[in-house]
């Protein structure tokens, strides 16, 4: 059932911001936009909470048309990337704030506080102001505000960006646990895509003033419909090359420079059909392996020699950007391995996992 | 060129009855060429220390020395090291190239050989094209570049970068870390980075000091503060996702080395721990184990425990799995799944060399020598 | 820099510090005395730095004439009056400008209403004579001198109110607009106790502008109104100026704007510094 709608809206400051993006969110859904900093993300959240007045298009909760309808009336509420805490008021009171505005007694009030309180782990921070609680505390404080008056969406503005890698990862644990948010509708901005696949039921991609794409996080992860999408899904980032596309003796081939990859004849179907003869080939760092010792090759798999420039630890993995015949590829490892610098190594990759878009507008030519 | 050695150095503010004992007793000592971190998180006496080593600190008892020379009682300016601050602190009202000069200028060098060397360091950290623009119109990448370059400049026996990537968004961190290491490898200088980043740490240095409370913690490689953090807090602090910990009982003989989680998760030690935990003699320690030392895939050799899935968090390259067993959460790091849904039963294989266990009451690590 | 060095400069600053703290208590300590000394030793040639008698009771002499009470009373009720008229008209156009004036039209408008405060007061004494001589009340009335005394102190509330408003957080007020207030709800619940130091601070200026004045007040008004520096040149005897009374009729004078102070002092600062500092 749709809960929230977007109909062709559009806002643009001294430049467009948002051009005709529509999107449909069900009731109980966790929808994340995903995007580069700069991108208008927040601004399409100020958008459906009703702080900024739409250029063009329409905006529907539950089936009313609340485009005209000013932010204190939409029974919207979003928690702000700068939290926006009172400062003048107590834990309390920021989070009582939305319920004393409905007018609700003293007695439901108190209760529901407490209630979200100890569901967020804040219930001992009450009777503190906003300067003598952490980061976390003060996240877990606009997010329990947010909560307090079971409003009809719930809009999330990058929650969890400013705090520590650790903390971020306990908050997104509790972001998947938490009920409340999956009774009705919830809308979550990010610009990390970890975050963006790890919560959202469906993800969209937000480009160009509008959703590049939309989907679950496998479908827009494993099947980019662009380069753009590819690109901004992935820490390192997706090895692109310019590629022209040959074909002899029936085997095809892409070639970048003196690099010379086979074209997976699955592919080949699509790409010859439409007549491509020079694109852009995509390959994720995670599908250049490198080998240890005397692994048989799996068929189909190609081996290259490559000579490492840089490699880092980082997390949970090793990253190293390597020289193959004049390209650099960036690589994943394990990152217990250690390589050095202008080591010589042996790269595999297995030409299924290529991904080819339009030189031009980025399309991925594969559906 | 020379070992910088920091000896018994300690640090105290305000002395008398309000007293802040910012560094305890620190003992370091960072050859000549290395990039050591110092890590921690805030509070933990790291800038501390790196103000006395740059001399912009008193010291209150120790020493340091560069070689054999003390330099308690030098001032900053003689002791050739240069900074790279968190906040860039570029001067604004200079171009580019006044800026990276400046440090030679003050110390009256000719203005050829400043010019050659601003296109040197210019070039390096490509930054040319930038050199008649003044800094304040400049990206957080570019700035930091010219930070950078401002105190590389003047090619000192030591280069400390205080958090300079604290003010960085992930994508610009991301390359900016291995700009850094390049530079590392091309220049070869002792180079001390200041973070309470763990994951920068480990990316860019030789070893890490781990430091907490104003104390050293451990100094090590990668390696050993993977898989021999000295105690829980170094088990906890470093590596992603975070260690997993659990309360546990151990029974000796009976239960033929293994600590029993709750009532019936059970994880067995290799003999190295199952020695140590002997000798200890204790019946109560902390388990830690990593998750990227657990597995969905059979390992060979390992042990396994049976548990619920909670949570499948998908994150692209890798998945991180929440596990139930018997009350107990813990997660996995694994590649991604797409198949396993909240609710599944799962087995969970591991190393028993990957069980690390910790005392306790000292929180450290049980081990069959001290 | 060595120690000595160092000792010396300080030295040198303590001097300077303390010839600077002579030179402007000097005035203060003098109007002091001079209330305490009988007639005769105020006119003595030679002034005297120390009373030879002291006359506490001038003190209670000022308020020998009943016009001394009313002078203070007629001060509290113009200061007060228009402190508050200021303060509200301020404080709401204030925030007007900070919110719905932005670009060229409110920047230009910003600026003329305070450059009415620029221009001195003098060159218009003529004309508001015969503007408030119009009026129903005339010149000789609170309101005339409440009314002009806002000719001069709205224009600094209204563009202090302004700063300050600029300065909070605007997202606190779309916090409170997605929680359920309207905007003026907002204003008061939210906005308001955010610039509450620089309305102090707002309110302190006006005061003491308002305590203070001495040409408009004598020149509009003197019998029905008379506020106290009008009042100042009633204490002679003949051709001889009392300086003795007059000076412990303004030390009087001086408790109120300076306690005010005192126990605001906290505030003052917060207010001015509110503009600087964010967070």
């Amino acid at each position: 059932m749709v809960h929230l709608e977007l109909n062709k809206i559009c806002k643009g400051f001294d430049h467009p911001v948002i051009d005709r993006l529509s999107l449909k969110v069900d009731k109980g859904e966790f929808f994340v936009i995903v995007g580069p900093s700069g991108i208008g993300k927040t601004t399409l959240l100020r958008c459906i909470a009703g702080l900024e007045k739409l250029d063009e298009g329409e905006i529907f909760i539950e089936g009313d048309n609340v485009t005209n309808v000013p932010p204190y009336n939409r029974n919207v509420a979003m928690t702000f990337e700068s939290y926006a805490l009172y400062p003048h008021m107590t834990v309390f009171e920021n989070i009582a704030n939305p319920l004393k505005a409905l007018k609700k007694e003293d007695s439901l009030i108190r209760s529901r506080v407490y209630e979200i309180a100890e569901l967020l782990h804040i219930d001992g921070l009450l009777e503190r102001k906003p300067h003598e609680i952490s980061g976390g505390q003060k996240q877990r404080t606009a997010l329990g505000r947010t909560l307090a008056a079971h409003p009809r969406v719930f809009l999330l503005d990058e929650p969890i960006s400013h705090l520590d890698a650790k903390i971020r990862a306990e908050l997104r644990t509790q972001f998947h646990t938490l009920e409340a948010l999956r009774e009705v509708s919830t809308v979550y901005v990010t610009h990390d895509y970890a975050e963006a696949l790890s919560l959202g039921d469906r993800i969209g991609v937000m480009g160009n003033g509008g959703l590049v794409q939309i989907g679950t996080a496998h479908e827009i992860y494993e099947k980019p419909n662009s380069l753009f999408v590819a690109q901004h899904l992935g820490q390192p980032s997706i090895n692109s090359l310019e590629i022209d596309l040959i074909e002899e003796a029936e085997k095809p081939s892409a070639i970048a420079g003196s690099l010379k990859l086979p074209v997976d004849l699955n592919h080949w179907e699509h790409l010859k059909r439409k007549n491509i003869t020079k694109c852009t080939l995509g390959i994720r760092p995670q599908f250049v392996k490198v080998v240890n010792g005397d692994q048989s090759s799996e068929d189909n798999s190609l081996e290259l020699n490559g000579m490492v420039e840089v490699y880092e630890a980082l997390g949970a993995y090793g990253v190293m950007i390597t020289s193959v015949v004049g390209q650099k590829l960036t690589v994943l490892t394990d990152p217990e391995d250690k390589y050095d610098h202008d080591e010589n190594i042996k790269i595999r990759i297995d030409p299924s996992t290529f991904n080819y878009f339009d030189l031009n507008n980025g399309v991925n030519l594969i559906p | 060129m020379s070992t910088l050695k920091i000896k018994n150095l300690n640090k105290i503010y305000n002395p008398g009855k309000n007293q802040v004992h910012a560094v305890k007793d620190l003992n370091l000592e960072i050859q000549d060429g290395e990039f050591v971190a110092l890590l921690g998180p805030s509070g933990c006496g790291k800038t501390s220390t790196l103000r006395m080593i740059v001399g912009l600190e008193s010291i209150t008892s120790g020493t340091i020395m560069f070689g054999d020379e003390v330099m308690n009682e030098m001032t900053p300016e003689k002791r050739n090291v240069a900074m790279a601050f968190e906040s860039y602190a570029l001067y604004p009202n200079f171009t580019v190239f006044e800026n990276l000069s400046f440090p030679l200028e003050v110390r009256n060098i000719e203005s050829s050989i400043r010019t050659k060397k601003v296109n040197e360091i210019a070039e390096m950290l490509q930054i040319s094209d930038l050199l008649n623009q003044k800094p304040g119109l400049l990206s957080g990448g570019q700035q930091q570049r010219i930070s950078l370059g401002r105190a590389l400049i003047r090619d000192p026996a030591v280069f400390i970068l205080d958090e300079v990537m604290s003010h960085l968004d992930a994508h610009l961190k991301f390359k900016m870390l291995f700009e850094l290491k390049k530079i590392h490898q091309n220049l070869k200088k002792t180079m001390i980075y200041v973070t309470h980043d763990q994951m920068e740490a480990l990316a860019l240095s030789d070893k890490v000091a781990v430091m907490a409370n104003s104390e050293l913690q451990q100094f090590g490689n990668r390696n050993s503060l993977y898989h021999q953090p000295k105690n829980r807090f170094v088990a906890d602090f470093i590596g992603e996702p975070a260690t997993n910990f659990m309360d546990a009982e151990y029974n000796g003989e009976e239960d033929q080395g293994q600590m029993k989680v709750g009532d019936s998760l059970n994880f067995f030690l290799n003999e190295e721990s199952i020695n140590a935990m002997n000798n200890a003699k204790i019946s109560e320690a902390t388990i830690g184990i990593r998750p990227q030392n657990l597995s969905v895939e059979p390992l060979v050799g390992g042990k396994s425990v049976k548990g619920q899935l909670l949570i499948n968090e998908f994150l692209g390259e890798r998945s991180i799995l929440e596990i139930e067993s018997n009350g107990v959460h813990y997660k996995v790091l694994s590649y991604p799944q797409r198949n396993l849904n909240k609710g599944d039963t799962m087995t969970v294989y591991y190393h028993p060399k990957d069980v690390m266990v910790f005392h306790p009451e000292t929180e450290e690590l049980v081990m069959e020598t001290p | 820099m060595t120690e000595s060095n160092i000792k010396l400069i300080k030295i040198i600053l303590l001097a300077f510090l303390l010839v600077w703290i002579v030179f402007t208590l000097f005035p203060l300590y003098f109007q002091l005395i001079t209330s305490l000394k009988p007639v005769a030793e105020i006119n003595a040639m030679v002034p005297t730095f120390w009373p030879e008698t002291f006359r506490p009771g001038n003190y209670l002499g000022i308020f020998a004439d009943p016009g001394s009470l009313k002078s203070l009373m007629d001060s509290l009720i113009v200061s007060i009056s228009n402190t508050i008229l200021s303060l509200l008209l301020g404080t709401l156009a204030g925030y007007a400008l900070a919110r719905y004036l932005k670009g060229i039209v409110g920047e230009n408008l910003a600026f003329w209403i305070l450059s009415n405060r620029m221009f001195p007061p003098v060159a218009v004494i003529i004309p508001m004579f015969f503007l408030f001589d119009a009026t129903p009340w005339g010149t000789d009335s609170y309101v005339s001198l409440i009314l002009l005394y806002l000719v001069f102190n709205l224009p600094l509330a209204t563009w202090l109110m302004m700063v300050f408003f600029r300065d909070a957080p605007r997202e606190l007020e779309e916090a409170s607009y997605l929680d359920g207030y309207t905007p003026l709800k907002t204003f008061f619940k939210i906005t308001l106790p955010l610039v509450f130091p620089g309305m102090i601070s707002v309110a302190m200026l006006c005061w003491i502008f308002a305590w203070n004045e001495y040409l408009f007040a004598n020149l509009l008004t003197g019998t029905t109104v008379k506020t106290f520096p009008v009042h100042i040149p009633s204490f002679t005897q003949g051709s001889q100026t009392l300086w003795n009374l007059v000076m412990a009729f303004s030390m009087v004078a001086m408790i109120p704007p300076v306690g005010m102070f005192i126990i605001l002092r906290r505030y003052m600062v917060r207010g001015l510094s509110l503009g600087v500092v964010k967070g």
